[in-house]
């Protein structure tokens, strides 16, 4: 190897690179919102006694996680606005297709998390007189939330690390910006593996986060 | 008299809060009841004994549409529980109680909040009321102390009191109680048979009492009925039941569980 690593060029650069955390960010965080809100919907739908509900769950499941992300977004950013006349901003079509993409898998996570509530759960809440939808509200689903909780975070870490491939559309997110850097200054190594850092750093801190939230549970299954 | 209601009679049934006709039910190719009718009266107290798999707790579920019947009729307070919609259903349940052989409490919630969520939610009572009825309750089961601890915080016996509170909470006018306490050691199951006592004596609730506790059931129930293999064996006064049954199965199955 006769590669010399000039990391100097971070000091220079290296805020630069970090600035497209904010964008990575900003990206990543509307759409874990949006994934965890959809998996929930899409989870209680596959739980419906009608089956147009059901099967559109399925439908919608079978869709988005068979559809490599890339080809998704691809998709919606440059087919889209062909057959509909509608266009977004590069970020808010990349925010799109990984809230799309990560709602499948979530709606998995927590279809896991909802079928693991005993039914004597159920039928307690229901000789209480709670309808279904709210058995659903109260009962099973702030259950399953916490049972939920470890697979939701790789969901989430999922939906993170695919904000790279935003990259594809122009997002001004770190991936970019070294690729940006990497041109002007022929500096792969140094900048890439500065974007792995930062990268690295972003998903473990997240990842804390989410332990933190898991200690907020006070009770214990019985 | 006994008799009287076994076989249907219409007139049996004009102040009958619990109306059974003919009741058949089956999972797949099982059946587990064949032909149950009985009345319960208002204020009154009915033990239903059994071997395990006679088909008592289905009848239980049955009562308050947990399960659905094959054929036959169920009416609760005057209303058909097989041809209910939801509505009719919800306000059967919710003039009904059910307390489970496992407690069935909800574990991401507080005693207190077991007892609250119901009147809250449901009946849209306030915070500030539900919560005072709720502690009144808790008082009322002995568990006053417990008011802000988790389910898994909690022993058998506890757990069982507080389901019983919180079934109280909605203020039924029929309490079912499914084997409430075979789940529990020996020395806790007389601190749940107390507090049913208790509720009987201070609400003069009408009860269907699923339960081999004999004397319980001499004390506090006005009829017992063995049920074997779905169907009713016997069906007499309390005392004269577990005293002096009149069926070998019945005397057979009083001696099993007097040996156990």
């Amino acid at each position: 190897m006769n590669y010399t690593f000039q990391f100097g060029v971070l000091t220079e650069y290296g805020p630069y690179l970090a600035g497209g955390l904010w964008h990575a960010w900003w990206t990543s965080f509307p759409s874990i919102i949006i994934t965890t809100i959809l998996g929930v919907v899409l989870a209680a739908m596959s739980m419906s006694r009608r089956w147009l509900l059901r099967g559109a769950s399925v439908v919608f499941v079978d869709l988005f996680r068979t559809l490599p992300v890339v080809v998704l977004l691809i998709w919606i950013h440059y087919v889209m606005p062909i057959l509909t006349g509608v266009s977004f901003s590069p970020t808010v079509s990349s925010i799109i297709a990984l809230s799309l993409n990560g709602a499948a898998l979530a709606c998995e996570a927590f279809r896991g998390g909802l079928e693991a509530i005993p039914a004597t759960q159920t039928q307690a809440a229901q000789s209480l007189g709670f309808s279904r939808w709210k058995v659903m509200r109260y009962i099973t689903l702030p259950q399953a939330f916490f049972a939920t909780l470890p697979s939701l975070t790789n969901v989430h870490i999922t939906v993170i690390k695919n904000v790279t491939v935003t990259v594809l559309i122009a997002v001004p997110e770190v991936m970019f910006r070294a690729q940006e850097l990497t041109v002007q200054f022929f500096r792969p190594l140094e900048f890439y593996t500065g974007a792995a850092v930062l990268y690295v750093a972003l998903i473990w801190g997240y990842a804390l986060l989410m332990r933190m939230l898991e200690r907020l549970q006070k009770w214990q299954p019985i | 008299m006994a008799t009287d209601l076994m076989t249907g009679a219409p007139a049996a049934s004009a102040q009958a809060f619990i109306r059974i006709r003919d009741v058949h039910k089956s999972y797949g190719a099982v059946s587990v009841l064949n032909g149950i009718s009985l009345d319960v009266a208002q204020g009154e107290v009915l033990v239903l004994c059994g071997p395990s798999g006679c088909g008592k707790s289905t009848l239980l579920r049955c009562i308050n549409g947990l399960e659905t019947i094959n054929r036959g009729d169920i009416c609760v307070g005057g209303r058909n529980v097989e041809t209910a919609n939801p509505d009719t259903l919800q306000r059967i349940r919710l003039s009904t109680g059910f307390v489970f052989q496992n407690f069935n409490l909800f574990p991401h919630m507080t005693a207190l909040e077991n007892i609250t969520i119901a009147p809250m939610k449901i009946l849209g009572t306030p915070p500030r009321i539900a919560t005072e009825q709720g502690r009144k309750l808790l008082e009322q089961v002995g568990m006053a102390e417990k008011a802000n601890v988790y389910p898994f915080q909690l022993s058998g016996g506890q757990r069982q009191r507080v389901a019983i509170a919180r079934a109280l909470a909605m203020n039924p006018t029929l309490m079912l109680f499914d084997e409430p306490t075979s789940a529990l050691d020996p020395e806790m199951r007389e601190e749940v048979l107390q507090v049913i006592r208790k509720v009987h004596q201070e609400h003069n609730m009408t009860m269907v009492v699923v339960t081999h506790e004999i004397g319980f059931a001499k004390s506090v129930a006005s009829r017992a009925m063995l049920l074997d293999a779905g169907q009713i064996v016997e069906e007499a006064p309390a005392r004269a039941f577990f005293e002096n049954p009149a069926e070998e199965r019945t005397r057979r199955f009083l001696r099993a569980i007097i040996n156990d």
